[in-house]
């Protein structure tokens, strides 16, 4: 085993331990459950997806913090940065068998997520979060805000709060910016015609009348009373405006693009806070 | 009020996230409330608002606020008495300070009692406070019904009893692992598992009985519906499944048109009617204390043979 890796180990194991036991547990189960059937569909499906998607943000946090805010509020960091050759090196050392623990988990994790909601229900909106290859960009943010947020804090438990808050309000937050970038995506497909190929969002429910180019035109009926509204809408044609799974991939890489810059400036920033300061 | 200072200068993050949680969740709550209320003081008036009749009185108008808020006091009824317990024991033996404060206590179950109890106190105060207006939004929300089962376990004193019981458990977990971070998360583990189990636990404390009348519908709040089965003209029994299957044949052998309802099963729903919910509420709060009382002294036993290391 690398060096760098036993350190990891034998400093945070009860976390890695817990990170690689949960992970194991959780791909197993998302494994398991599409041969349930009716069983496999319901709230445990649920349960596995909504762990999917809060995992990463909490072990990321929880090993992040422990990486300078462990070190500091022990005294540790006396030492080991007056032994280490420098204070970058010392903190990639400490921080890349994390990331490369935490990423062979959550890929295996994501791939088994994926496949539990494309065979389940592969028409739902399939929630890119919870899926593939974003849960190891979901623990890397983390992972990294809580590095930085232990350096400029110092202190554990308050360091973890604020990491939790900060890496969540940033992941709703790039949720929310592409949403203009998702309605550009989306195509108008009648209700009727829904087939079962994936869909990453759905903006609306609508009405439309068909176009003359063979697509579909938005309408929205106007009319004074309850009875004339449903005369109005029965000559209408009722249509969802949803965002293809062809899509994922591109989202993928603006959200891998944005993560890197996330994971860059948080460590870049780390680094300033780490040269500047004494250990206390 | 030694105690209240001495323990806000032990766990001042522990203390002052509680406090910002459950306040911001109590005071969001009752605001939500107090604005539901004031539309339904036109209600008996000639242009009386539609929350005056319907059962989903205000999920056009409240539904998402009132449903983040209530997701919020869902996530801070494990999560607050968690960031409170877990650390009391783990930052003592993760700082050594336990190799100080242990010998110099003359009994580390009296340290131990004066280290917990004002933090209890604390955390007693404030989620009692947001547990009091998940009650009154609950209310609120659903103003024409009997809430019954709706949000079991996010507010009033079933709330309070997770809580507790998250709290000691919390410090037991703590005592027993020795580490903060590793602490926490075990017991996030154990909160969500804790959460499931008295999930599926709640219809095992009371024997399901047929429901009658408005309690019978599927929607709306009240309640606790267990399961359902079609009862055939002869008075037998059959499981949901065969009731849909038997009803779609008799409605082929017609010819699609609607047969003599005499013929057609009737649906008949099981469950806990929502004036039972007192003795729910008693069961579950006796088994979920006595189990905050067994980790306590847990916690208690670890604390005795435990080496400060």
């Amino acid at each position: 085993m690398p060096t760098p890796v036993r350190i990891a180990w034998r400093l945070q194991r009860w976390e890695l331990g817990l990170l690689v036991a949960s992970g194991v547990a959780l791909t197993a189960v998302a494994l398991v459950l599409p041969s349930l059937g009716e069983a496999g569909i319901g709230d445990q499906r649920m349960v596995v997806l909504l762990l999917t998607l809060a995992g990463p943000v909490l072990f990321g946090s929880a090993l992040g913090i422990g990486v300078v805010a462990a070190e500091v509020e022990r005294g540790t960091a006396r030492i080991s940065w007056a032994l280490a050759r420098s204070r970058l090196r010392w903190l990639w050392i400490r921080s890349w068998p994390i990331a490369l623990i935490g990423v062979l988990v959550a890929i295996p994790l994501g791939a088994a997520t994926a496949r539990l909601m494309d065979l389940t229900s592969p028409s739902d909106i399939f929630m890119p979060q919870m899926r593939g290859p974003m849960v190891a960009l979901h623990f890397l943010v983390a992972l990294a805000m809580a590095v930085l947020v232990g350096a400029a804090i110092r202190h554990v438990l308050p360091g973890l709060l604020v990491a939790i808050a900060l890496t969540t309000a940033l992941l709703i937050g790039t949720t929310l910016a592409l949403q203009p970038w998702l309605r550009d995506q989306a195509v108008l497909v009648p209700f009727a015609e829904r087939s079962s190929d994936a869909v990453i969002a759905l903006i609306e429910h609508a009405h439309a009348l068909p176009a003359a180019d063979g697509g579909w035109t938005l309408t929205e009926p106007q009319c004074a009373s309850q009875v004339e509204c449903m005369t109005a809408y029965e000559a209408l044609t009722p249509v969802m405006r949803i965002v293809p799974g062809e899509a994922y991939w591109t989202l993928l890489a603006i959200e891998g693009a944005i993560a890197a810059a996330v994971v860059t400036l948080a460590m870049a920033a780390t680094v300033g806070i780490i040269r500047r300061w004494g250990p206390r | 009020m030694t105690w209240a200072r001495l323990a806000f200068r032990l766990q001042p993050s522990s203390i002052g996230f509680a406090a910002f949680v459950c306040l911001g969740l109590a005071v969001a709550s009752l605001w939500l409330t107090s604005d539901m209320r004031s539309v339904l003081e036109a209600c008996g008036m000639p242009d009386e608002p539609k929350a005056c009749t319907v059962i989903y009185a205000f999920q056009d108008t409240h539904g998402q606020a009132v449903m983040m808020t209530q997701m919020g006091v869902s996530l801070a009824t494990y999560g607050v008495p968690l960031v409170l317990g877990v650390p009391i024991l783990t930052r003592e033996i993760e700082l050594r300070t336990a190799m100080i404060a242990w010998p110099l206590a003359g009994s580390r179950l009296k340290w131990l009692v004066w280290r917990v109890l004002p933090i209890l106190v604390v955390a007693l105060i404030l989620v009692g406070t947001m547990a009091f207006a998940a009650e009154q939004l609950a209310q609120a929300y659903f103003p024409h019904s009997d809430i019954g089962f709706d949000r079991h376990g996010s507010r009033g004193i079933s709330l309070v009893t997770r809580s507790a019981l998250m709290l000691v458990a919390g410090i037991a977990l703590g005592a027993i692992i020795g580490r903060m971070l590793p602490g926490l998360l075990v017991s996030i583990g154990l909160s969500v598992a804790l959460s499931a189990f008295l999930g599926a636990a709640l219809p095992q404390w009371l024997s399901s009985t047929v429901l009658t009348g408005p309690e019978t519908e599927i929607f709306g709040p009240g309640p606790l519906r267990t399961g359902a089965q079609y009862r055939l003209a002869d008075g037998r029994l059959i499981s949901a499944q065969e009731g849909e299957i038997l009803t779609q044949e008799l409605y082929e052998e017609n010819g699609g048109v609607e047969p003599d309802p005499a013929l057609l099963p009737q649906q008949v729903i099981f469950g806990i009617a929502a004036e039972r919910y007192g003795e729910v509420l008693a069961r579950e709060s006796a088994v979920v204390l006595g189990a905050a009382a067994v980790a306590g002294g847990l916690a208690a036993a670890v604390v005795r043979r435990r080496r400060p290391e």
